[in-house]
């Protein structure tokens, strides 16, 4: 982002167009991983954005892409004696919406994200269809880009979703 | 998990009241499940109409709950609100079940067949 000036005498009009440019933060939260506050975290984020005029069908994607993305933190990210964090982050930008998602846990395994391949394979019979592995897939059915990164012992996981016009 | 069970002319339909089926309480729906449909008829009917969403553990544990049943019974969907309609879209798993638009429609599809 080259603007960071936004103090700067450059912006007249800043309340003009809130989408142009500079992204707009939305949401900025954080909770304790796991599995009831995701349940939280979800219906938080949904109504904030319900709030900032998203419809219905987006909504429904969003909180689809947020349950996945959040439950894998509740669930891998930190040992069951040592529960820790999670904060999510949302700006909305003119035709995407950002979500990064950043907890201290355990780097993601061989540090990046899992392919997420469809957990059934054809050759599944009735007893032998899986009953987990299909939240990877819903995830980047869903979203235009997922990105992995670890710093300083903080893991984020940044999620671009395209905004129909 | 607040979910009901009635007889209607032989078919069971498993009615699910609370609003999500998540992580939080997946293993929950699979096991009250099992409880409804002990010795149930043939055919089981799950009413997801109350249900606004559903994620990946409650669609394995919806899947879960359709091994369980066996062989001998089947499990039916209907009334799938439209974030739980997309979940069995995307996965495809709506054509692994037999989905209805409503529990009278899927009675009338048994009563037919």
């Amino acid at each position: 982002m080259p603007d960071d000036g936004s103090m700067s005498g450059a912006s007249k009009k800043p309340l003009e167009n809130p989408n142009f440019g500079q992204p707009k933060l939305v949401f900025d939260k954080t909770y304790p991983a796991d599995f009831r506050w995701v349940r939280r975290a979800v219906q938080n984020a949904v109504e904030e954005l319900h709030a900032d005029g998203l419809g219905e069908e987006t909504l429904g994607s969003v909180e689809i892409v947020l349950a996945e993305a959040l439950n894998n933190v509740a669930e891998h990210a930190y040992p069951e004696d040592t529960p820790g964090d999670m904060r999510l982050i949302i700006h909305r930008r003119s035709k995407a919406l950002m979500f990064e998602i950043r907890d201290r846990g355990k780097p993601m395994p061989k540090g990046r994200t899992p392919i997420g391949n469809h957990p059934m394979t054809e050759f599944n019979q009735h007893d032998a269809m899986p009953e987990g592995g299909y939240g990877w897939f819903l995830i980047r059915e869903i979203v235009s880009d997922l990105v992995y990164d670890r710093q300083d012992d903080e893991n984020f996981l940044v999620i671009r979703m395209a905004l129909d016009a | 998990m607040q979910m009901t069970a009635s007889d209607v002319g032989g078919v069971l339909v498993v009615t699910v009241m609370d609003r999500r089926i998540d992580a939080a309480v997946a293993v929950r729906f699979k096991d009250r499940m099992q409880e409804l449909t002990q010795a149930s008829p043939e055919r089981v009917v799950l009413d997801l109409s109350q249900v606004e969403f559903l994620d990946s553990s409650g669609l394995g544990a919806v899947v879960g709950s359709m091994k369980h049943l066996g062989r001998e019974r089947k499990l039916d969907l209907a009334a799938l609100t439209p974030t739980v309609e997309k979940v069995f879209r995307i996965t495809r798993m709506d054509r692994v079940f037999r989905i209805y638009p409503s529990t009278e429609t899927a009675l009338e599809a048994a009563a037919n067949a």
